[in-house]
């Protein structure tokens, strides 16, 4: 519990931008669609990626964070769920 | 100690982490830095599977003038469900890694990276042959 600090806060930081960049990716590529509805869910998309790069960020300020999860595994499956979700949105929008 | 658990024996099970007297492992917090470790792994799994879901749908949108739009959608559905079972398995990696490390318990090993490689490798020489035929 008492380890030396190092880079292991500010690289898990820059993974959660890594992966709010990679939502993003996917929202405009939903945002491509001629459906209405899966323009918006791309808009949603694109909002949640702000969401995780903004909670992201935040929670790496405070020095003492175990992390946005923390080893808590409702996170975990709050993000599993996301990307299944993601996941499911992109089938619909091919099958369009 | 952990407060609320029993005394941990003085002579641990060799293979596994501390035990109480009854032989039972005691779960700990583990150190902060093997949780943000398992954390960024899972970060990289759900990554690996955004990225096969937007490949999934690159395919439809963008390689409009390979193969007919059938089989465009089957790759970009067979990409898709390869993202949900990267994130799946990521989520379980995480769960599993987890309840290791709270017990001191070795880390479990995992075939997800070599499946992987497969699915990847696969989907390569499938574009590749696709523009080779165009």
């Amino acid at each position: 519990m008492n380890a030396p600090p190092g880079a292991a806060r500010e690289r898990t930081a820059l993974a959660w931008r890594r992966t709010s960049l990679a939502t993003a990716v996917n929202a405009i590529l939903l945002l491509r669609s001629s459906q209405v509805w899966i323009e918006v869910a791309g808009l949603a998309l694109l909002s949640i990626a702000t969401f995780i790069a903004a909670g992201g960020a935040a929670a790496f300020r405070d020095p003492g964070t175990f992390g946005v999860l923390g080893g808590k595994e409702m996170r975990a499956r709050l993000a599993f769920a996301l990307v299944i979700a993601i996941g499911l949105v992109d089938i619909l929008a091919i099958v369009q | 100690m952990v407060p609320g658990l029993p005394e941990p024996c003085v002579h641990a099970d060799p293979i596994g982490g501390p035990h109480d007297r009854a032989g039972v492992m005691i779960d700990h917090e583990p150190d902060y830095r093997f949780t943000l470790a398992n954390e960024r792994t899972f970060l990289a799994y759900l990554r690996t599977a955004l990225a096969l879901d937007g490949a999934g749908l690159a395919v439809v949108q963008f390689l409009t003038v390979v193969g007919t739009r059938e089989g465009r959608a089957l790759m970009g559905i067979a990409l898709v469900l390869g993202g949900t079972g990267t994130a799946l398995a990521g989520f379980l990696r995480w769960r599993s890694v987890q309840a290791a490390m709270r017990r001191d318990a070795p880390l479990p090993s995992s075939y997800v990276p070599i499946a992987l490689t497969v699915i990847v490798a696969l989907g390569s020489i499938v574009a590749a042959i696709a523009l080779a035929l165009r």
